[in-house]
Parts: structure tokens; sequence; C-alpha cells
């Protein structure tokens, strides 16, 4: 028999969701770092033209696509690919709406774990002692290395990862409704609160004027550098959470002529503000009025985790309450953190229960051995380069080419007319038919155009594995090795997961033939 | 060069601030304003969904 989908509880649940899907580490830190590298207040000009033409514009065809699926019973992207277009090669397209997520969360749960880790840190004063001795950064470097005092028999890491996973796997066995909505509904206005908090306390510092300038005067002379605009571009991508298959799979839980053109701008609107407002606000103009003007590219430099984990702590140590203050900075990441983990669980779970009607507790089971056993790769191969080949490979390549291929299908063999059609079924607002037009032509292209500069001047390069020194050694579970060949393993690894995730798609929907053609012989026999 | 904010960085900040502020408070309004029910008139993709049913939808395709 099959088995009943649930649906969200309320349009403001759905939209919560989606929006703390989005809403995440790249909002506080990934956004500030490339807006001040490239022209301030100036990159703002390409930001919000990417947004405009690109970003909305794929949310929107992401939720109608998805809840297009849903009225299929599909959750996942290879059902809901194979309903929109009717075509059979496209399930194997939509595994990468599955793959693609697995391989993110493989490795963003230890980095969500380092925020709970951190947050206690922060909670107990040992952070304020670091900062007070200005070994931050050992502190952290050794905590992510495993390299600290086992706790309860094991390095905090360790721990900190696995409670963090056993969490994460308790809300998505609640479901839809009872567990990624009941979070969001708490989630979401805490961290604006949060986030709030932060802001006011950034506001009122003396000399913030300087830290604004910095952020936000703009530099109009690199409008002129492509790599502006390309970057831009890119931002806005990995920020709406587009591209990954979570946003398809979230909009199949919505009812069939339930809104989704209003439900898709207001979680847009909702994740800029968490990113050019707060984001934008927080971190650089902090960084700058702390340690001056004179250190931001040293600090830049530092990447996204040096600036969250080592300078941050570093900062609010020199501010008055700084435990407190270092508490909620850790503690808004890692909530931000697991509203985006849990949305990235969803398709494989999705899969699982729409495709082989799988009970919650088998799909979730199922789903959480598969990520315990690559997240402990992750955990354990991170000093190797196993984390750096998840990223790119789901965080990065998955996500660009999904994202295109979904414009592509939507724009280009579903049809504009039929897309545009379903797009307004029950809408709340009427959209400029301009958008008709961008949908149509400009997403499309403009993803292709991203795709292929994108490959050009960093993809081609990591895949070549350029930079890697071929006799450089790394240590994997205490295996030494060539990274070359450590690498090239990782890589074999991602790829048959992909290629038996395509097979299970093959035996799927070949079951569910023969199982049709016995239901019509058994018709057939029936009226003789 | 940094230590104020000029003119530039002053309308940056007012308007992108003001856009998204503006953004958010229209777009939650209208979630939260009351709505009767909507009828909602069939579309292509329905009278598709109505003629793919039976046999054809069976061994062709499955959605």
């Amino acid at each position: 028999m099959k088995h009943r989908r649930e649906t969200w509880g309320s349009h403001l649940g759905v939209i919560l969701a989606v929006a703390g899907s989005a809403v995440g580490l790249g909002n506080f830190l990934r956004f500030p770092v490339k807006a001040a590298t490239y022209g301030g207040g100036a990159f703002l000009i390409p930001y919000f033209i990417a947004f405009v033409f690109l970003g909305i514009p794929l949310a929107w065809i992401e939720w109608t696509l998805g809840r297009y699926g849903g009225r299929f019973s599909h959750g996942s992207a290879p059902g809901i690919l194979n309903a929109v277009t009717r075509k059979p090669w496209a399930k194997y397209l939509g595994s990468l709406g599955i793959a693609g997520p697995l391989l993110i969360y493989f490795y963003y749960v230890y980095i969500e774990s380092w925020l709970l880790g951190f947050t206690w840190y922060a909670l107990s004063g040992e952070l304020m002692r670091q900062a007070a001795q200005g070994t931050v950064k050992e502190f952290f470097g050794n905590y992510i290395m495993l390299n600290l005092d086992p706790v309860a028999g094991m390095p905090p890491a360790m721990l900190f990862f696995f409670v963090t996973f056993f969490l994460n796997f308790v809300i998505v066995y609640f479901g839809v409704q009872r567990g990624i909505e009941a979070v969001n509904k708490i989630a979401m206005p805490l961290i604006l609160v949060l986030g709030l908090v932060l802001l006011v306390r950034v506001l009122t510092l003396p000399g913030i004027g300087r830290g604004l300038a910095f952020m936000w005067n703009p530099d109009v002379s690199s409008l002129k550098r492509p790599v502006v605009w390309l970057e831009a571009a890119g931002q806005v991508f990995f920020t709406l959470s587009v591209g990954i298959g979570t946003v398809l799979t979230y909009a199949s839980y919505v009812k069939r002529n339930q809104d989704v053109a209003l439900s898709s701008l207001t979680a847009c609107a909702a994740n800029e503000f968490a990113e050019v407002i707060l984001g934008g606000t927080i971190v650089i103009p902090m960084a700058i009025v702390v340690y001056g003007a004179g250190n931001i590219e040293q600090i830049a430099q530092m990447g996204t985790f040096g600036l969250g984990f080592s300078t941050m702590p570093l900062i609010f140590g020199k501010l008055p309450l700084p435990a407190l203050f270092q508490t909620v900075w850790f503690l808004l990441l890692f909530i931000a953190g697991i509203t985006s983990s849990i949305s990235i669980l969803q398709p494989a779970i999705s899969f699982f229960e729409d495709e082989f009607s799988m009970k919650r507790h088998a799909s979730v089971g199922i789903t959480a051995a598969v990520c315990c056993a690559m997240s402990l790769v992750a955990v354990l191969g991170l000093g190797a380069g196993a984390v750096d080949e998840m990223d790119f490979w789901g965080g990065t390549f998955s996500l660009v080419l999904f994202g295109t291929i979904e414009a592509i299908i939507f724009a280009w063999v579903f049809g504009i007319d039929r897309g545009w059609d379903e797009l307004m079924r029950g809408a709340h607002i009427q959209i400029p038919p301009v958008f008709r037009f961008v949908i149509g032509w400009v997403t499309p292209i403009y993803l292709i155009v991203l795709l292929a500069a994108w490959l050009a001047t960093d993809g081609i390069g990591f895949i070549m594995l350029k930079g890697v020194n071929p006799s450089e050694m790394v240590t994997f579970a205490g295996v030494e090795m060539k990274k070359a060949r450590f690498i090239t393993g990782m890589r074999l690894l991602l790829l048959s997961i992909l290629a038996a995730l395509n097979v299970i798609i093959y035996f799927v929907w070949k079951h569910r033939s023969l199982n049709a053609k016995l239901r019509i012989d058994e018709e057939e026999l029936r009226h003789a | 060069m940094h230590e104020q904010l000029s003119v530039g960085g002053w309308i940056f900040i007012a308007t992108s601030w003001g856009g998204i502020i503006a953004l958010n408070v229209w777009c939650f309004i209208n979630i939260f304003k009351e709505r009767t029910e909507e009828i909602v008139e069939p579309l292509a993709a329905d009278e598709d969904q109505s003629t793919t049913t039976g046999k054809a939808r069976g061994l062709e395709f499955r959605p």
C-alpha cells in the first residue's frame, strides 16, 4: 500500500525551513570576506544583479519543480525530474540531487560539531582563557585535528561530533512537520534575536564608523574586474541553498495549490537579511575596530574558519563580557548549522520513503549508517584533504552543475509556458511578466556561463590536482601515504557512491514498471 | 581612506538595508494577510495528467 506523504503544518513553517536551510556559516563569514575583498559596498551591485536574475528565479524554479513532483509522491530529484520531463534519462541526472547533499553532509556535520564544542568552551570559560593567553588558533587546530586530551575516552571533537550527529538524526526522525518544521519555528527567531544582539553590540562599539567605512565605502573601480562579478554570482548561488536538492525536497511537501511564488521570495528575503544586514555588519567591521584596517588582509587570508573560530573569540576577548558574546556567537552559528544540516539529510530520507515505501525508522537508519561511515572518513581524513574533496565535489561542483540542469530542464524541457503556469498556480503575488523571459533565457544562460567560468578559473585546476606536490605525504587513520594517492582513493570512493545510487535508481524504476505491467495484466484478465 | 563612511558608503548602506528590510516587511505582511480559499483553474499540466492514466501511463511512463 502506498504510504501517505506528509505536508507542512503551516505556510510559515515551510518558509522558515527553507530560510533555515539557506542561512548558515556562509552568511556570517563567507559574505563579509567576499564583500570586503571585492570592492566593499560596490560588491553589492553585481551581488544584487545576481540575486534578481539568478538567485530568485532559480529559487522559484526549485520550489515549482518540487511542488510538481510532490503531486506524484516524489520528494527527491530522481523522481521529480522524471515526473517533470517524462524522459527516462532525467532520473539519473536527479541522482546529483541526492548524492550532492549527502556529500555536503558528510563533512558539514563535523564543522557543525566544532560550533557546538566551541559553544561549550565559551560557556565554560575555556575559550576566554585561551583568548587571554593568545592561543586560540593553536587550541582550534588541536581541537579539529583530534589532538586535545580525551574526554570520556575520546577526543573532545569526536565526542561533540557524535552528539551533533545524533541530534540531527533525532530531528529528522520526527519527520517534516514534527521535526524539521518544529525546530525551524524555534531556531529561526532565535537566530534573529542572537544576530540582533551581536548587531547592537557592534554598532555601539566606539569607532565603529571606521569598520563600517571599510566594509561599505564603495570601490567602484572594482566593477571593471570580471572576477568581482563571478564571485558575486557565486556568493548568491551558494547562500540561497539552490542547486543542492533540498529546496526541491522541501517544496514537495507543499500542498498542490499552495503558493510557492511568495513563499520562495520570502525565504530569499529572510536569507538576505541574515547575510547583508547581520553578516555584513558583524565580523569585518568588528575586526577593523579591534585590530585596525592595517591587519585586515591577514585576517581575511585566515579564511572562513580562521575568522570564525580563531579571530572572533580573540575580538570578543578584548571587549566587556567576553564569555557571553563568545557564547552568543558560537550558539548563533551552531543553530544556523543545525537548520542547514537537517535540510541536506532530507532528500536521501525522502528518496527511501517515497521510492521504496520505507517506514521512517528504516529510511533514517539507512541514511544514518551511510552518513556515519562517511563522516568518520571526513573526521579522520581532515588533515589529509578528505573534507576539501567532499566540499569540492558536493559543495561546489555538483551544486553548480545540478542548478544548471534544473534551470535548463525547467525552461527548455518542461517548457517555460507550462513552467510559468505551474509557478503561478495558487500564487499570492503577481510576478512581473519580464521574469518569464528571465527564467526562460537569462537564468539558464547565466548559469551556463557561471559553470564554464568557474571550471576555467578554479575547477579544472582542482580536478587536475594542480598545486598538489607529488611527493607530499599525508596520514589517514594512522596510515601514511602520498597525498595524490589519497585524493585518487577519495574520488573513487565518492564516484562509487554516485554509481551505487544510479544502480539503485535503475532497479527501483524497473521494479515499478514490472508492477505496473502486472496490474494491467490482472485487470485485463478480470475483464476477459 | 576608510576613516569614516563616505557619502557613497551611506548610500550603499541605506539602499541595501532599506531594500532588504522593505522586501521582508512586504513579504511577511502578504504571508500573514488572511486569505479566503481560492479556486484554482485546472492547468495544462492537470489535463496532461488525466490523459496519461491507464495502460499507457503504467507501461511507458510511471511518474
